[in-house]
């Protein structure tokens, strides 16, 4: 593997939730990526945003990992869940907290 | 730029049960929020739903027609 995926499973494994967007969590440059920080605030887990905006190869290498087209990419716990578009709809079922409470050992 | 008509055509070709409303953001027909309804979505969990509609836009996506698409799915 080369040192991007490397470097990218060595930041999904650090950060139970982490998200790879345009722009800092400070200064986000992009609509979809203030969604995303705005949707994790909610809850009140702590959360990593990581700016591969100017970053092709990186993007590059997101997107043969997770098979998924845009920015921005969520990770839970390592494992990969789209953007807003998904959250939101998993938060409506109700499958959001138990998830992220099961992420962060809050039984 | 893609017409709605094509859009929902590139839908429903992939998931010919699909019902497809499509709201054009911006007006410059490239942001669209894509509405699809199938009850083929009711055995699969959110992220498989997104990537069934994400396939059917791959070649519209990749050739620049469309810029961004905000997917929402529903089950009839």
């Amino acid at each position: 593997m080369s040192s991007i995926e490397d470097q990218i499973n060595e930041e999904i494994q650090k950060n139970k939730i982490l998200i790879y967007g345009k722009g800092t969590k400070a200064a986000p440059q992009c609509g979809f990526t203030v969604e995303t920080i705005q949707f994790f605030q909610k809850y009140g887990y702590p959360f990593e945003v990581v700016n591969v905006l100017d970053n092709m190869p990186k993007r590059e290498a997101l997107n043969r990992i997770t098979n998924w087209p845009t920015l921005p990419k969520v990770f839970i716990d390592g494992k990969f869940y789209g953007d807003t578009d998904i959250l939101d709809e998993m938060e409506a079922k109700g499958e959001v907290e138990p998830l992220l409470k099961d992420a962060f050992g809050d039984k | 730029m893609i017409s709605i008509e094509d859009l929902v055509g590139l839908v429903k070709t992939g998931i010919p049960d699909a019902e497809v409303d499509v709201m054009d953001k911006t007006g410059m027909r490239d942001h669209f929020i894509i509405y699809v309804t199938s009850g083929k979505f009711k055995e699969m969990d959110v992220m498989s739903r997104h990537r069934a509609v994400q396939a059917t836009l791959t070649s519209a996506m990749q050739d620049g027609r469309i810029h961004a698409a905000e997917i929402k799915t529903a089950v009839p």
